[in-house]
């Protein structure tokens, strides 16, 4: 299926990234808590669309304590866009060929 | 290569759903839209005050006291969001924080002008009525951009550009020297 991305596929990777269209950047606790998942396997989803472009990670302090900030970039949230209208696309076919 | 999804409607809900979420769980810190009103309400003031004929002194003291305490405001409910939050929003700096919002200029605009005017014929009880307006004014509208925020997180987390900002602030300290010049 055409726009469809393997990248985006996981619904936990999909679920994350339109989180972050909610903001312009969240530290890596709050993503976690929102999630719902634990420390590795958001770490593993991040660094997957880290590697690909879609996300961009930083290093700060915030009250005394390391942190990681995510945020979606261009290419990630045009990744976001194409996926979801695939997606879309997909239930309309599918409703077509379930109504008379 | 990724089979197709098994429910595309479901999984399309459970990400807008985790949007929602992630927006309800965020929030202002306490005082947030009180503060941004005493910072308008005084920047308004000291304007007035700063372009009236009844001031003495360097006028541009107060002018730039005013603007000093708004930004000095905005840059601590700004620092404070992030650290209740672990989260920025760019929506909230520009549009709520900083006035771009329509309901925001409005408030500032009428309620500066009225100030300035009033300042200008003495009318002092309508100079602090004025500020108070358009500072009440403009706390209003940052809440209402927080509302439309949580409601539609997607279409309002993204505020303006640093280059529009820049602009806009570049714009408001030309108009204000300009007011001390030809006032």
């Amino acid at each position: 299926m055409t726009g469809i991305d393997p990248l985006i596929h996981p619904p936990a990777r999909l679920q994350l990234m339109t989180m972050l269209t909610a903001v312009s950047e969240v530290e890596f606790v709050t993503l976690r808590e929102a999630l719902g998942v634990s420390d590795s396997v958001l770490s593993k989803h991040v660094s997957a669309l880290a590697r690909a472009g879609y996300v961009a990670m930083r290093k700060g302090v915030l009250d005394g304590r390391r942190t990681t900030w995510v945020k979606l970039t261009k290419s990630g949230g045009r990744a976001l866009r194409a996926h979801t209208s695939a997606l879309r696309a997909l239930i309309e076919a599918v409703d077509e060929r379930l109504l008379p | 290569m990724s089979a197709l999804p098994s429910d595309p409607a479901g999984q399309l809900a459970a990400a807008e759903s985790a949007r929602q979420r992630l927006a309800a769980s965020l929030g202002t810190p306490a005082w947030f839209h009180t503060w941004l009103g005493v910072a308008t309400t005084v920047q308004i003031g000291a304007v007035a005050y700063g372009l009236s004929d009844d001031a003495s002194g360097p006028r541009l003291v107060a002018v730039a006291l005013g603007a000093l305490f708004f930004a000095v405001v905005v840059a601590v409910l700004w620092l404070r969001f992030r650290r209740l939050n672990g989260a920025r929003v760019g929506g909230l700096f520009s549009k709520a924080l900083m006035g771009t919002s329509n309901r925001a200029a409005l408030a500032e605009t009428a309620g500066l002008g009225v100030a300035v005017w009033a300042g200008l014929v003495g009318l002092w009880w309508l100079v602090a009525l004025a500020s108070v307006s358009g500072g009440v004014g403009y706390a209003v509208s940052a809440r209402l951009w927080w509302r439309d925020y949580q409601r539609d997180p997607a279409s309002h987390a993204h505020g303006d550009s640093r280059g529009m900002l820049a602009v806009v602030g570049l714009a408001t300290v030309a108009g204000l020297v300009a007011l001390l010049v030809l006032g």
